[in-house]
C-alpha cells in the first residue's frame, strides 16, 4: 500500500484497491493514451482526462473540470523540511502558447498589471489573440518586440 | 454529369466533397500543401498533387497553380469548398474562362453578393430589410467614429471579405475605435488579402438566422429552411441547429421567400446561404449572402434528405433542380457541434500538437464530418476545427440528447479541445429552452463556464480520479525523477 495525499484525504492504494474515509474500492486502471485513463471503481466506469498544468492536476469528465491536488510522501516531507504548506506558486514569466507573430505588446517594463489584463496580442491560426495576465505581478522585463515570430515556448515577459 | 473534379479544400471539407463525388461516379483530384502530405483527403481521393509549402498564401490559395493542376488532370470542374478561395470571383473568372467548371455561382454573383455593399443594394431593390450602416468602405478609422457617432454605439465593422468571425469587432465606444479598426484590418488583410471595412448599427441582442437556398441556372430558386447560428463566440458559431425554436410557420414562410427573391434578384445559382440577424420583437434584417457551401450545411441535409454538395453537383453539371418549394419536406431536428483545438479555460487559445488518440461513438443519429485521424497535426497554418458532430433526431429533445452521448464519448488526447465547453452549453437552461442570442456565451454563460467549482457528488468518480491523479505521480516517479527521500515508513509517520 502506498500512502497519499488527496484533496486533504488520506489515501491509501495499492495494485487493485483504492481505501480512504474507511472506504475499500476494488478498481481496475488501463492507460489509453498519455493522458486518457480507464478506470473502473467497484463496478463503476470511467474514462478520465487528465491534464497538467502550472502544476495543478486537473480531471476531466463529461465536461466537468475537477482539481485533483495529489501529494505522496515525498510531497509532504519536502514540504515539511521546508516548513509548511507550499504556497502556490504563480509563473514568473509568460511563454507562448503557440507558435505565432507578435501583433503588439500592451504593457511596459516596470508596470503593475492586474489579473486579466492584456499584455500581447499574439497573431497564430489566422486569428489575434490576447494573452491576459493570470494573476496580479509587475512586469520585468519583456523579451520580444512587435513583428517578432515565436515558437512555441518560447518565454515572453518575466515578472517580478 | 460533370467527370472529374479538382477540390481546392483540404481537411473535412475536402474528405465531404469527395464522399459524394466518388457516390455519383465522379472522379476526384485532390491538392496539398507540404503538411497535408498525409491527410485523410489526400488518400480518398482518385488523384493528389503537391501544390506548395503549408501556409495558405503558398498552396491553397494559388489560383493559377491550382488551376493547371485541374487542367492537367482533365478536371471538368473544381470545388472550391469554403473559405480560401470559395469566394474569391477572380478564381471563378479563372476557371470560367480556362472552361473549367466553378462549382457555385458566376464570378458576377460572387462579385456581387460577395462584397457586402452590392450585397446590400440588391436587397434594396428586392425590398428585403437591411440593418442602417455604410455602403462604402471607409478610409480610416477616424472616418468611422465621425458614421458611428450619427448612428449610434455600439457599432460592427467588419471586413468587406471577412467571415466566420475574421476580421469583425463590435464596437461600444469612440475610445474602442482605433485599435478594434486596426486588429480587424490586420485579420482581413492576413486572412483575405483585402483590407476594406465596413461598419453598421449593431443590434443588441440579435439572434443570427440563415436560409439555404440551392438555385438552378435557369432560375428556379428553393429555399431548404433556416439554421440558428446564435451560439457564438467572438462572432465564431459554435453550435447551429434547426429548426430555429423561435421562428413560427409564417416568419419562416416569409423569411425564406425574402431569401428566394433575393438569391433571384441577384441572379444566383447554385448553393448560397441567405444571413438575417433578427432583434428581440422578430424583426428581421438581411445581413449577407455567403456565395458558398456552409460549414453548417450538414444540418440542413438532416432535416431534408437532400447532399447539398451532390445538389451543388447536379446544378453545376448543368441539371434542373428538378423540384419546387412544395417539394421541400422537413422533417426532425438537427444539432451540429464544432469540436476545435482550443482550450475553453485559457480564453480559448489555439491548441496545437499531435492527435496521439482519437476515439468516438457515433451512429444511430450521430454524424461525424472530419479530415482528422490518429497521429494527424493540429497546426498553426489552417483553422482549428477537428470535427463536425451532428445530431439528428424527430424531437429537440432526443438530438439535444444524442449530442451529449456524442460529446461524452468523443475522446482525444494531444491538443486541448472545446468539449467540454460544448458540453456545458448544451445542458445550459437557455440552449434546452433554444432562449438564447448571439450575445449569450459572451455575456452570460462565460462567466457561469468560469466560475463553475465542481466538486464530486458521485464516490466512485471521486475515488477513480484520486486513482487517476495517483498513478500520475507514481507514472512521473518511475519516468526518472530521482528519489531524494528514501520513504519508509518511519519517515511517514512524521506528517501522518
Amino acid at each position: 500500500m502506498e500512502k497519499f495525499l488527496i484533496n486533504s484525504k488520506n489515501i491509501l492504494l495499492n495494485e487493485s484497491e483504492i481505501i480512504f474515509d474507511d472506504e475499500k474500492f476494488s478498481y481496475e486502471f488501463q492507460k489509453l493514451s498519455e493522458n486518457l485513463n480507464f478506470i473502473r471503481v467497484n463496478g463503476y466506469n470511467f474514462i478520465l482526462n487528465s491534464e497538467n498544468e502550472n502544476g495543478s492536476f486537473y480531471i476531466n469528465y463529461n465536461g466537468k473540470k475537477f482539481e485533483v491536488d495529489c501529494k505522496n510522501s515525498r510531497d509532504l516531507i519536502r514540504e515539511k523540511l521546508q516548513g509548511g504548506e507550499n504556497k502556490k506558486k504563480y509563473s514568473q514569466e509568460i511563454k507562448s502558447p503557440m507558435p505565432g507573430a507578435i501583433v503588439k505588446i500592451t504593457v511596459e517594463e516596470g508596470v503593475e498589471i492586474k489579473k486579466g489584463d492584456v499584455l500581447l496580442v499574439l497573431e497564430a491560426m489566422k486569428m489575434e489573440n490576447e494573452i491576459k495576465a493570470t494573476h496580479d505581478c509587475k512586469v520585468k522585463k519583456i523579451l520580444v518586440n512587435a513583428k517578432d515570430n515565436v515558437e512555441k515556448g518560447q518565454v515572453l515577459i518575466i515578472f517580478e | 454529369m460533370l467527370k472529374k473534379i479538382l477540390i481546392a479544400n483540404r481537411g473535412e471539407i475536402a474528405v465531404r466533397i469527395i464522399n459524394t463525388a466518388k457516390e455519383l461516379g465522379i472522379k476526384t483530384v485532390s491538392i496539398y500543401s507540404e503538411f497535408d502530405k498525409n491527410s485523410l483527403f489526400t488518400r480518398l481521393s482518385d488523384e493528389s498533387y503537391y501544390i506548395g509549402n503549408s501556409p495558405a498564401t503558398e498552396s491553397y490559395l494559388k489560383a493559377e497553380s491550382i488551376l493547371d493542376v485541374a487542367k492537367k488532370t482533365g478536371c471538368d470542374g473544381i470545388h472550391p469548398g469554403y473559405g480560401f478561395l470559395s469566394e474569391r470571383s477572380f478564381f471563378a473568372e479563372m476557371c470560367e474562362k480556362a472552361s473549367v467548371k466553378f462549382i457555385g455561382p458566376t464570378h458576377q454573383a460572387i462579385d456581387f453578393l460577395g462584397s457586402k455593399t452590392n450585397a446590400k443594394k440588391i436587397a434594396t431593390i428586392a425590398k428585403v430589410p437591411t440593418v442602417p450602416g455604410t455602403v462604402e468602405p471607409l478610409r480610416d478609422f477616424n472616418e468611422a467614429i465621425q458614421i458611428a457617432k450619427k448612428i449610434g454605439y455600439p457599432v460592427l465593422i467588419k471586413a468587406s471579405a471577412g467571415g466566420g468571425g475574421k476580421g469583425m469587432r463590435v464596437v461600444n465606444s469612440e475610445q474602442e475605435m482605433e485599435s478594434l479598426f486596426t486588429m480587424a484590418q490586420n485579420e482581413s488583410k492576413a486572412s483575405f488579402g483585402d483590407d476594406k471595412i465596413f461598419l453598421e448599427k449593431y443590434i443588441l441582442n440579435p439572434r443570427h438566422i440563415e436560409f439555404q437556398i440551392l438555385a438552378d441556372e435557369y432560375g428556379n430558386v428553393v429555399h431548404l429552411g433556416e439554421r440558428e447560428c446564435s451560439m457564438q463566440r467572438r462572432l465564431q458559431k459554435v453550435i447551429e441547429e434547426t429548426p430555429s425554436v423561435k421562428i413560427n410557420d409564417s416568419l419562416r414562410k416569409e423569411m425564406g421567400e425574402c431569401a428566394v427573391k433575393l438569391s433571384k434578384e441577384a441572379g444566383y445559382s447554385n448553393a448560397g446561404t441567405i444571413e438575417f440577424i433578427i432583434d428581440e420583437y422578430n424583426k428581421y434584417y438581411f445581413l449577407e449572402m455567403n456565395t458558398r457551401l456552409q460549414v453548417e450545411h450538414p444540418i440542413t441535409e438532416m432535416r431534408t434528405g437532400l447532399d447539398l454538395v451532390k445538389e451543388q453537383l447536379r446544378i453545376a453539371s448543368g441539371e434542373k433542380l428538378g423540384y419546387t418549394q412544395a417539394d421541400i419536406k422537413f422533417n426532425g431536428y438537427s444539432i451540429e457541434c464544432r469540436i476545435c483545438a482550443e482550450d475553453p479555460y485559457n480564453n480559448f487559445l489555439p491548441s496545437t500538437g499531435k492527435i496521439n488518440y482519437i476515439s468516438r461513438v457515433l451512429g444511430n443519429g450521430l454524424r461525424e464530418d472530419t479530415g482528422i485521424q490518429q497521429g494527424n497535426e493540429i497546426s498553426i497554418y489552417y483553422d482549428s476545427m477537428i470535427a463536425k458532430l451532428i445530431s439528428y433526431a424527430p424531437e429537440r429533445e432526443m438530438a439535444i440528447a444524442k449530442m451529449k452521448r456524442g460529446l461524452e464519448n468523443y475522446l482525444i488526447d494531444g491538443v486541448k479541445t472545446n468539449i467540454s465547453f460544448l458540453y456545458q452549453l448544451l445542458c445550459s437552461k437557455e440552449f434546452q429552452t433554444g432562449d438564447y442570442n448571439t450575445q449569450f456565451i459572451e455575456k452570460e454563460f462565460l462567466n457561469r463556464f468560469n466560475s463553475n467549482k465542481n466538486s464530486f457528488d458521485n464516490v466512485y468518480l471521486e475515488s477513480a480520479s484520486y486513482i487517476d491523479a495517483a498513478k500520475n505521480k507514481i507514472g512521473k516517479r518511475k519516468n526518472g525523477i530521482s528519489e531524494i527521500i528514501n520513504l519508509n515508513s518511519s519517515n511517514w509517520k512524521n506528517f501522518s
